[in-house]
């Protein structure tokens, strides 16, 4: 069976505003590879090595469909990964965008540590050993 | 055909069970050993617990046990996507009440193919 890498996949064109969100994961020992777009994600993703974490930055997404269809892109290619987003949409409307896609929980636009700490033990809880 | 069948199902699991068409959260897998077209041997599995974004569990788990063909009623994208990309074939028995007509319409060869359009908005 493969096993996800400790490696994080982030799909933005505004990493600098992400840094404090992902500070745990790279204390926890994560390397991040950044693209700026789905395209260039899907052609860096390996799915006979694939990261452990798709981070999908969805910030100006106001209903969240873009984001479905990127996400059902990125399963599509490699479902063996975990997915999330950032996404401005309320708990409840993101779950109901999302379902099926078995995403973890998204954090808000302009996520802080602790926002990164909440996603990483959810992410633990599937990679016991990160 | 020889393969292990893996079927959601209702506990306690067997051919005489329901189905389970929720397949994330069934309570049981029943493994059904395919030799030669007909049934070999009949097992149970239980299911893993299954929290937000765990999709991925039961698919490790029947993967791992060599299963290599699941029958569901419903299930989400990303296990479908999942189980394709390890080479366990899925098919649709949704309209099927229990195990044990499931693995024989399996054998018959009646079952369509698991396509994105049988996939579940959630409650896999």
């Amino acid at each position: 069976m493969i096993k996800p890498e400790q490696r994080i996949l982030l799909v933005s064109t505004q990493a600098d505003t992400l840094a404090d969100a992902l500070t745990p994961f790279l204390d926890a020992g994560f390397s991040i590879n950044h693209v700026p777009d789905l395209d260039a994600a899907l052609a860096a993703l390996d799915p006979g090595q694939p990261p452990a974490l798709v981070l999908l930055d969805a910030s100006n997404d106001k209903d969240g469909a873009a984001l479905r269809e990127d996400c059902m892109r990125v399963l599509a290619h490699c479902a063996l990964t975990w997915v999330a987003a950032i996404s401005p949409l309320r708990s409840e409307d993101f779950h109901a965008a999302m379902e099926g896609l078995g995403m973890l929980p998204p954090l808000p636009p302009c996520p802080t540590r602790s926002d990164g700490e909440s996603l990483l033990e959810a992410l633990r809880g599937f990679l016991p050993r990160c | 055909m020889d393969t292990l069948l893996a079927i959601p199902s209702a506990a306690p699991g067997g051919l005489d069970a329901g189905m389970g068409m929720h397949f994330g959260h069934c309570d049981v897998f029943t493994l059904v050993e395919i030799e030669n077209n007909q049934v070999k041997s009949v097992s149970t599995l239980d299911n893993p617990p299954h929290a937000q974004g765990g999709c991925l569990a039961p698919v490790q788990l029947l993967a791992g046990k060599g299963v290599k063909a699941l029958l569901a009623g419903g299930m989400g994208f990303r296990p479908l996507m999942a189980f394709n990309q390890v080479g366990i074939h899925v098919f649709y028995a949704g309209q099927l009440p229990t195990v044990g007509e499931g693995v024989s319409a399996f054998l018959n060869g009646q079952l369509p193919e698991f396509s994105q359009e049988h996939t579940c908005h959630g409650g896999h």
